[in-house]
């Protein structure tokens, strides 16, 4: 199944903005709210290069001060939110600029969780281990040379055995 | 240089108030799970999930957007590296890249900051969702005139080969944003401190003079108040002509009512003058109010 959004970007649907990189659309939560996609087909942002990225990411916030100024902005007593959902549960990569009012009936707020200290350390533990290796060279995995058919088959017991009887 | 010193105590101050920035000094006990020397990512103490990292830039800035340019990239660059490391160590499908900016967005803290939660198919992380509404769109079409125009300029002139902004181009830009012109017109010489401080500011007005675009702006404002006060001026003269034409043809009564009327224009005078110095103060009051920029987005 074709992707919606990159139907979009090819029909040049309600466009706000267009680039080589990227597209900015209206959302449809409140007024002002911005979708901002790349043209590239991703779900994740680690998928983009640097400069797919940069643009992403900068276009979006350029957009969110636009929009705030356009709104009526600090003095209208307005805020804004940005958010990606980076991950295999988005169908195309988008990043939501989303102008805010205090009684907007938004609800962008989480349930505090209670964790564990277990479960804090280990959280913890596991992120700081990868985050070691920001910057430097990850690691490579001992590669295992693949023996062929023929050299296991020389090494079986039974095989071995038949060599020995005269 | 006074200003100046002033400026950085009152930056002292704010990062003595601010718990983040006690946490970068290491005067308040966090879980560190990454550091730099520009920025820091510690675990929040009220999750939504479990692995949700704080990412934050080691100076305090209470927006992204007021990041000089070199950190906003590294910042965000940041962003993408430290997600992917929490994803990975979490094991999860992807993370939620949150940013809070102004109280009414649930900014809770002074101290910009970037959340990256964990994510999952069957988490409970629903608040993300946005709804879908239907939308004014009358409203909307004059927010995309504004904005297709905003947009193409911006980022644009960000990316595309660099232009030269002329006289012409920048005051075009000023005037599609409100708030830019109102600070102008209300306050130049705190406008023109602001410029060489911000770097958009800067951009905008780097091969423009700043002293020209501001005395094109209030020059404008200037003309507008001469014509509106000329016009109440004539207004009241043609109400008194009516008024002397209406009393009647005897000399006695007349002169009382040229005496009443001069007495009436010399109060008129003064109420100008008294309205005139109303408008002064409420604007001085507004100045004080509107540069104050932060302290409106915290309420």
């Amino acid at each position: 199944m074709a992707c919606k959004i990159c139907e979009l970007i090819k029909k040049k649907e309600g466009l706000l903005y267009e680039d080589d990189l990227v597209v900015i659309v209206f959302g449809d939560s409140v007024e002002g709210h911005l979708k901002i996609y790349p043209k590239k087909h991703v779900q994740k942002i680690q998928e983009l290069e640097e400069a797919e990225f940069n643009r992403l990411f900068t276009s979006a916030s350029l957009a969110s001060t636009m929009v705030f100024e356009a709104l009526g902005g600090a003095q209208a007593g307005l805020g804004t939110n940005m958010m990606v959902n980076s991950s295999t549960m988005t169908e195309h990569l988008c990043i939501d600029v989303v102008p805010r009012r205090s009684n907007d009936g938004l609800k962008l707020q989480w349930e505090p969780k209670s964790l564990s200290e277990d479960d804090t350390k280990d959280a913890s533990t596991r992120i700081k281990d990868k985050c070691d290796f920001i910057g430097k060279e990850k690691p490579k995995k001992e590669v295992v040379e693949e023996k062929t058919k023929s050299e296991l088959d020389e090494e079986h017991p039974m095989v071995k055995h038949l060599k020995r009887i005269p | 240089m006074v200003e100046k010193m002033t400026e950085q105590q009152r930056m002292e101050e704010v990062k003595k108030q601010c718990p983040f920035c006690q946490i970068v000094e290491g005067n308040i006990p966090a879980t560190k799970v990454y550091e730099d020397d520009k920025v820091i990512a510690i675990l929040d103490i009220n999750p939504g999930a479990k692995g949700h990292v704080l990412l934050m830039p080691k100076d305090h800035f209470f927006l992204a957007a007021m990041m000089p340019p070199d950190l906003f990239n590294y910042f965000f660059k940041m962003v993408k590296e430290v997600g992917q490391c929490v994803e990975e160590a979490m094991l999860s499908q992807g993370v939620e890249i949150f940013l809070a900016s102004g109280q009414a967005a649930g900014q809770q803290s002074s101290h910009m900051m970037i959340h990256i939660v964990p994510r999952e198919q069957s988490d409970d992380l629903s608040c993300f969702d946005l709804p879908e509404n239907k939308l004014d769109e009358k409203k909307l079409e004059e927010l995309r005139k504004v904005l297709k125009q905003n947009l193409d300029i911006a980022i644009k002139r960000k990316f595309g080969p660099q232009k030269k902004l002329g006289k012409k181009e920048v005051l075009q830009i000023i005037e599609s944003n409100p708030q830019v012109k109102e600070m102008i017109l209300k306050n130049s010489d705190e406008f023109k401190k602001m410029v060489p401080q911000n770097p958009q500011l800067q951009a905008l007005f780097k091969d423009v003079d700043v002293d020209e675009i501001i005395a094109e702006l209030t020059g404008e404002k200037v003309e507008k108040k001469e014509k509106k006060t000329k016009k109440k001026k004539k207004k009241k003269e043609e109400e008194k002509e009516e008024e002397e034409t209406e009393e009647g043809d005897d000399e006695e009564p007349k002169e009382e009512v040229e005496g009443e009327g001069d007495e009436k224009e010399d109060e008129d005078e003064d109420d100008e003058t008294e309205e005139e110095d109303d408008e002064e103060v409420e604007e001085g009051q507004k100045e004080d109010v509107d540069l104050d920029l932060v302290s409106k987005m915290f309420g």
